[in-house]
Order: C-alpha cells, then structure tokens, then sequence
C-alpha cells in the first residue's frame, strides 16, 4: 500500500514519491518510516566510504607535505602552489565534473570521480618530483570537487525524503571520520619508520580499500530520477525496481507516468534566471560565508595547540624536528577533527528534525558568538587567555558543525531541480572554495594591517551576515520529494518561501 | 663589481695531499686523506699534529678546500674524511645514503667588520639587519636600522662592502641559516645552504677559504664579513672588530667560550641519532647565535679494513675528551668539547664504519 501522505494528488507519482512509499501492516497500520534496502545501504556506503578517503587522503597530505617540500627541496613558492594544487582542483571539479553529472548521469560521475582520484593517489604514492606532485594533488582535487555534488546527489535521489538529511550528514560525517583515521595512520607510519621518505607508506596504505570501493561502485544503481527528467522512462522504471527490491517486495509495481518533463539543459545561465538565483543564493553565499569564518577560527590553532601538546619546535633544525612538528600537528589536526564530529553527530540526529534553515541559521548565531568569544581572549592573560580561546574554538567548531558546515553541503544538493541539480551544487562548492582560495591569501595581509581584534569581529559580522542570508533566500528542504523542486507543483511552492514542518 | 676572481685564494694546504684512493703501505701504515673546511682545518692540523704521537701507523692528511668540496669528495670517495661546518642536505644523504655525519667538536662563526676608526667599539647587530645589508637593502653604515642598535657609536656614512665566500661554504650555511631563522624575507628569498645565490650587491666581493675572508676584509675599509670561529686570533691581529650578534631572545651577545656552550646546550638533547642538527639561532637568553657542530662527514663502508679501523680509531680519539676534545687543546683554538650526550652519539656512529 502507498502511504498517501508521501504523495500529492495534484501530480504525477514521481521516482521519489516511491522511494517514500511506507509498506502497511495487513491491517492498514503503515510503518512508523520507509526501510532502506540493500541497494540504498549500498549506495549510501559507497558515498560515504568516498568521503571516507577524501578525508583520509587529504589529511594524510598535510601530514605528508613537509616531508615531500623537504625531499623535494620545495622553495616558498613551490611550497605555496602545492598547497594551492588540491583545493585549486577542487574547484575546477565542483564546475567541471560536478555538472557532468547533468549529462552523463549520477553514477557514471560516481564511478569516474573515485577512477581518477584512485590513478592520481596511486602515482602520489611514488611521485618523482615537484611537477608531477603538485599534477598528482590538482587530480586528486578535481575528484574531490566532483564528489561534492555527485555524492550527496547520489545518495539524495535514492533514499526516503524522511532521512535524506540524516543520511546525507552521515555520509558527510564519514569525512572527518576519514580525517581521523588518516591522521592516526600518518601518526603511526611516522613512529614506525620516523624518515622524509615515509609518506609513500602513508599513501599507499590507502590504494587496496580505495581500490575495492572503486569496483564495487559499477554495481549500483544509476539516478531514476536523473533518468526520467532525461526522458528514459522505461530504464528509470528498472532502476527504480533495481533499487527498491527487497523481501517481500515493495511496492509490487513501479509505473512512472509518460509525462514532459521539465527538463533543462545543462547550462550554468540557468542558476541565475529567475527561477533558480534564490536557490543560487541560498546554496553558495552562506558557504562561502563559513569558509571565511572557518579561516579565522584559525588563527587560534597554534595557540591552541601548543597549549594542548606544548610548543613546536623553534626552527626546524633536523628531520626529526620536522617529524615532531608533523607528529603534533597530526594530533592537533586529530584534536579539531573530534570536535567536529561532536556537532556534526548533533547534526545528523536534528537535521531532519528541526530543518535545515533553522539548524544553519542557529550554526551561523553560535559561530558568531564563538568568535567574539576568542576575540574577547586579547584583553586577558595566562589561564583567562587560554580558557576564553579554549571556549571560542569548542563553541565555533561545535556551532559550524551542527550549523552551517553540515546544512550549506546539504541544502546545495537539495535546492536546485534534478536536471541542473549537479551544476547547481558543483557551483555552490566552487564559490566557496573561491572564497577559501582568496582569504588563504588575503587573512594574513589583512591580519598585519588591521589586527586581530578587528578582523575577528568583521567575522563576527559576516556570520551574522550568513545567518540573514540564509534566513532572507530559506528554501526549507526539510522532508521535501527533491523530483518536485523547480516543477511549479504544489510541494515546490510550498519548498520555496516557507518553512515546511516535517511530517 | 665583485671582483671575484681577484680574490681566488686558496686558504691551506698540505704538501702531499693526493686526490687518490687510500695509501695502505705495506708495512701497514695508513695514510687517511681529509679535505674541506677551513674553518676546521687549524684543529685537525692540530689533531693531526698530536695523533703523530698516539698512533705509530696512521698519517692523517690534509687539504683545506672548504665544506662543500669535504661533503662532495667524501661522498665520491677520494677522500676518507670530509670536514664540514654544515651536516649534508636531505637530498645528499638521499643521493649518498651510506654516508655518517659525526660532529667532532662546536665552533662558532664571527661577523667582522673593518670601520677605521672604531673597530676596537663592540658594533651591534641583528639578523634583519645583516640580511639587508647582503641583499643591498641597507647601503651605508650609518643607517637609521644600524644606528638605532647602537646609539652610542658614531657610525660613518660610508657604503657597506658585503663580503660572502665564493666557494661552496659551511661558513656561508651557518651565516645565511642565521639569516633564514631570523628574517621572513631572507627565508623566502636566498635562503641557507653551503652554495648561496647571493643577492646582486654593487661592490659586493667574494673570498676563498676563512683566511681569504679575512684578508680581504682586511684590505676593504668599510667591509663586513662572515669568518669562522677558529681565525678569531687572525680577526684580532688584522685590527678588525667583531660584532656583538641579537639572539633568539632578543639579546644581544658577544661570542664566547660561555656564550657558545651555553647556546649549544640548549640544542644539545634535540640532536637525532644521525646527528644532523642546526646550533643556529639557539633559544637561550645568553646564547650566541652562530654556532655549529664540526662534522666529519664519511662513508660507513670503508674500501679496506684497515683502512675503516684506522679512521675509526681516530675518530675516536678525536671526540674523546682525555685525547682530541680536551679543552685545552680546544680553547686556544677557540672550538668546544662535544657535550657528553652528543659524544655518546658521535661514538655509535664511529663504531658503524667498517670495511667491505
């Protein structure tokens, strides 16, 4: 049996309106929710395991750059454009490969991202030389930058409305569980074999489990919804019937109504007409605004670090220095990472509970009051500093986490209409790395000439700025069939300009 | 212009060094050939001189070519020791990994200068300041940076004659690491290494070896110059004036036997097992900031075995403070004994060269 509060009668049934579907009891009792099936959990796992190895691997690669810009005897300039190399392709991907998704389909982006982000780490592994390190590191960003839409879109059209928040949150979690992980390895290859050439260990620990998701990804299901927008009705009905079977079966029978669809082509005009800039708005302006704050937050990490570990070494003056930094910044890199998962497990349980604008809106307040917190550490000494600074960190990190970090990845896959879903978020990823990119390199300039003081309380500012814009451009998400967003039905209008109560 | 070439001087040598394999005569004797710094040579003619009387079969012989050439023939294996003031890059020990880095003793470098007039006056200055002196930003010795150091000096205003060595250096890694640790711009621009692209510096010159250094500062009023710790009686006997240097604390301090010891203390528990450690701008409110271990730089695997065990035994004796590093044998020279825990350390490493 439907359930008939998962549908609207004005429409055609859509692919999501299936996926919601709740089985009833034989006395017409529904399910208090839907059940995942294999292939959901599947899905879901494969996304999640990605965001496990981009965070494995990136932080690895913070860990295993002073190693390599030592061995490789890297000037401040090349040490400068192989930082740059990976976020400089995660921008590129979120555009280029992120709206491919459009038009070549979900899986297939699935499936392309994690073949080049593999190739790329398995040359990382025994890089030459400074060239084809800062090759290696730009390829792997450009599969990071891909990922970011295509992951959530892939997860986002193939499970229930109800835990789509939930599930999308989780499977981000799994990054800064990557993070973790990445950063014990690299702890532990370093204590086990303390020499420069030690991070081609910590690389290639990570190709067999790469490697192994990378083939299971060929046996998912492609998008249903990306296929029937497409007008490929009949191969939407397979997947959809591939990636709903289950035990006994439900529901019996899929039939997807030979409707026009709403199609648009992939073209990036589209995000500003007037149909989409709200959504354009909403998913991009309020992430570029946590990547400002996010930069800021920072400039307390080393006092932070060495108060929790003890200083860093002077100079570098020998490997093992250079080791020892390595080592506590891997345990500092362990010691932020924890806190961002507290929030983060915050977000997964109320994502999909109290909605995304609220949650963000809530974040940006917190990050706000964090950061004035931190500030406020100029004006005291010895433990007062340390414990105002302490307080700011923990409270901005908690607060993004549940706020902005977790919901500006959410809403941007959640915003745009399926056909330019992918465009959509690749573009809202890109911007705000634009913005990450321009205050790695304006902070520390506008940090000589303004102060602290006063460059954390434009921050103070710009998250609240971030609050209002989300509240001002709030598409609520929350519970909502995506197949409807951008159609004109009545859930969309509903979805834009209003807050939707879960059901 | 740099007159460079005008100043092509070879510092010491040794009359019978020969670029060639190991002598083992047949009646036993080794001869273990060493070249490199000048900085190091006066302690291992010295060394060398006493080792006469302690060992009735090994000859040390001697060329004094500088640090880079010590490391390069070391690492090539036409000599059995290379000594150097600095410790081989990552990239050299990668190229040449069976090569061992023993510090033998500490030294320290000097910045002299040549002010007529007031050299005998203790001249202030900090790492900022000698950094744009070498890259031509600060021109004349009355400048607002140099005078607000020293209030009390009436500096003339006459153009600064930048002094750097002209050949692959220790003395240059120590002095333009000095620079790196203490000037952002110095660390991002030529950094440090025994080969330096030094900045273009109107009138700038270059000088071979310690003593060319000090002779040609001693011949350029107006000139400043990095020399080696162990030519500090040449430094005195040319009239020149040594400077007072700013440390990592702030402080200004003239070297010293305390000042250089208490410098090296500081760092002494973060030497690693291969013992490849800067003494560079050490913490330490009276440390003197240009100081160094004194390395012999040499290939584990020895081409014989008598040959290893010659090397070794010197060695050995050389860092053994009843033997090479007593310190009266050192003060005159102005080189520091090696602190116990570090001597532990060169001795495991001696220990490691063997033959074939």
């Amino acid at each position: 049996m439907i359930d008939g509060r998962s549908t609207d009668a004005s429409r055609p049934r859509t692919v999501q309106d299936y996926i919601d579907m709740r089985p009833t009891w034989p006395d017409g009792t529904p399910l208090p929710s839907t059940p995942m099936t294999g292939m959901q959990w599947l899905i879901w796992s494969l996304a999640a395991a990605g965001k496990f190895f981009e965070g494995l691997v990136v932080f690895m690669t913070g860990i295993a750059l002073p190693l390599i810009a030592r061995q490789f005897q890297l000037d401040a300039g090349q040490g400068g454009i192989v930082g740059a190399a990976t976020l400089f392709g995660i921008l590129i991907g979120a555009v280029t490969l992120g709206g491919l998704s459009d038009v070549f389909g979900r899986k297939r982006m699935f499936v392309v991202e994690m073949i080049i982000f593999m190739v790329f780490l398995g040359i990382l592994a025994v890089v030459p030389g400074y060239w084809p390190l800062v090759i290696c590191l730009f390829c792997i960003g450009v599969a990071l930058g891909c990922d970011y839409p295509t992951a959530h879109m892939i997860i986002s059209e193939s499970t229930p409305s109800a835990k789509r928040g939930q599930l999308v949150i989780a499977a981000f979690a799994f990054q800064a569980v990557g993070a973790l992980v990445g950063t014990g390895v690299g702890w532990l290859v370093l204590q086990a074999d303390p020499a420069l050439d030690a991070w081609h260990w910590m690389f290639a620990t990570a190709l067999l489990p790469g490697l192994i998701v990378t083939v299971w990804r060929f046996s998912i299901t492609e998008s249903a919804s990306w296929l029937f927008v497409r007008g490929e009705h009949e191969r939407a009905e397979a997947m959809a019937k591939r990636l709903l079977r289950r035990t006994p079966q439900f529901p019996k029978e899929i039939k997807l109504e030979r409707v026009d669809t709403h199609a648009e082509k992939m073209n990036y005009g589209a995000l500003f007409n007037q149909q989409n800039q709200r959504a354009t708005i909403l998913a991009s302006v309020p992430w570029f605004l946590q990547d400002l704050s996010t930069y800021g937050i920072g400039i307390f990490t080393p006092t932070l670090l060495a108060a929790a570990f003890g200083g860093a070494p002077d100079h570098i003056r020998s490997t093992a220095d250079l080791i020892t930094k390595d080592i506590l910044a891997a345990k500092g890199s362990a010691l932020i990472t924890s806190m961002l998962l507290v929030g983060i497990t915050f977000a997964v349980i109320l994502a999909d509970r109290l909605g995304r604008i609220k949650l963000q809106v809530f974040g940006f307040v917190g990050c706000a009051l964090g950061l004035l917190i931190a500030s406020c550490s100029v004006y005291a000494d010895g433990f007062g500093k340390i414990f105002l600074i302490f307080a700011g960190v923990m409270l901005f990190n908690f607060m993004t986490d549940l706020g902005p970090n977790a919901q500006t990845y959410l809403l941007a896959g959640e915003v745009f209409p399926v056909a330019i879903r992918g465009s959509g978020a690749g573009f809202a990823a890109a911007f705000a790395k634009v913005g990450a990119v321009l205050t790695a390199f304006m902070f520390p300039v506008l940090l000589k000439g303004i102060g602290q003081q006063a460059l954390l309380l434009i921050l103070v500012a710009t998250s609240l700025i971030g609050a209002w814009v989300t509240w001002a451009y709030r598409i609520e998400t929350t519970g909502v069939n995506l197949d409807t967003i951008g159609t004109g039905s009545r859930a969309d209008e509903l979805a834009v300009g209003a807050i939707v109560v879960a059901s | 212009m740099i007159r460079r070439h005008a100043m092509r001087i070879v510092a010491c040598a040794v009359a019978g060094a020969t670029l060639t394999a190991p002598v083992v005569a047949a009646s036993g004797a080794v001869t273990i050939k060493a070249t490199g710094s000048t900085l190091m040579y006066p302690l291992l003619e010295e060394w060398a001189e006493h080792y006469r009387n302690a060992s009735s079969t090994t000859r040390i012989s001697l060329t004094a070519t500088g640090s880079g050439a010590g490391i390069a023939q070391a690492s090539a294996g036409t000599v059995q020791l290379g000594a150097s003031d600095a410790y081989m890059t990552d990239e050299q020990i990668a190229a040449k990994p069976g090569m061992l880095n023993i510090p033998l003793a500490i030294s320290s470098q000097l910045v002299a200068y040549n002010l007529p007039g007031i050299n005998a006056a203790p001249l202030k200055l900090d790492g900022p300041t000698l950094a744009a002196i070498y890259t031509g930003t600060i021109r004349s010795w009355d400048d607002a940076a140099i005078v607000a150091m020293n209030p009390g000096l009436r500096l003339p205003h006459a153009t600064i004659v930048p002094i750097h060595r002209a050949e692959g250096s220790g003395d240059s890694f120590i002095f333009s690491q000095y620079l790196t640790f203490s000037t952002d711009s110095w660390e991002g621009g030529p950094s440090y290494g025994t080969d330096i692209a030094w900045p273009t510096v109107a009138g700038a010159k270059g000088a071979r070896g310690n003593d060319g250094m000090v002779k040609t500062l001693a011949v350029t009023p107006y000139g400043i110059a990095y020399v080696g710790g162990s030519f500090f009686g040449a430094i005195a006997a040319a009239h020149l004036g040594t400077a007072t240097l700013k440390n990592q604390a702030g402080n200004f301090v003239a070297p010293s036997a305390d000042s250089v010891r208490f410098a090296a203390a500081q760092l002494n528990a973060r030497t690693p097992q291969d013992e490849r450690l800067s003494l560079v701008f050490a913490p330490g409110a009276n440390s003197y900031p240009l100081v160094n271990y004194e390395y012999a730089i040499v290939a584990a695997k020895q081409p014989d075995a008598a040959t290893a065990a010659a090397l070794r035994d010197f060695l050995l004796w050389a860092i053994d403070e009843a033997h090479g590093n007593d310190q009266k044998t050192l003060d005159p020279l102005h080189f520091a004994s090696l602190p116990e825990y570090v001597r532990a350390l060169s001795d495991a490493q001696i220990r490691k060269i063997a033959g074939p």
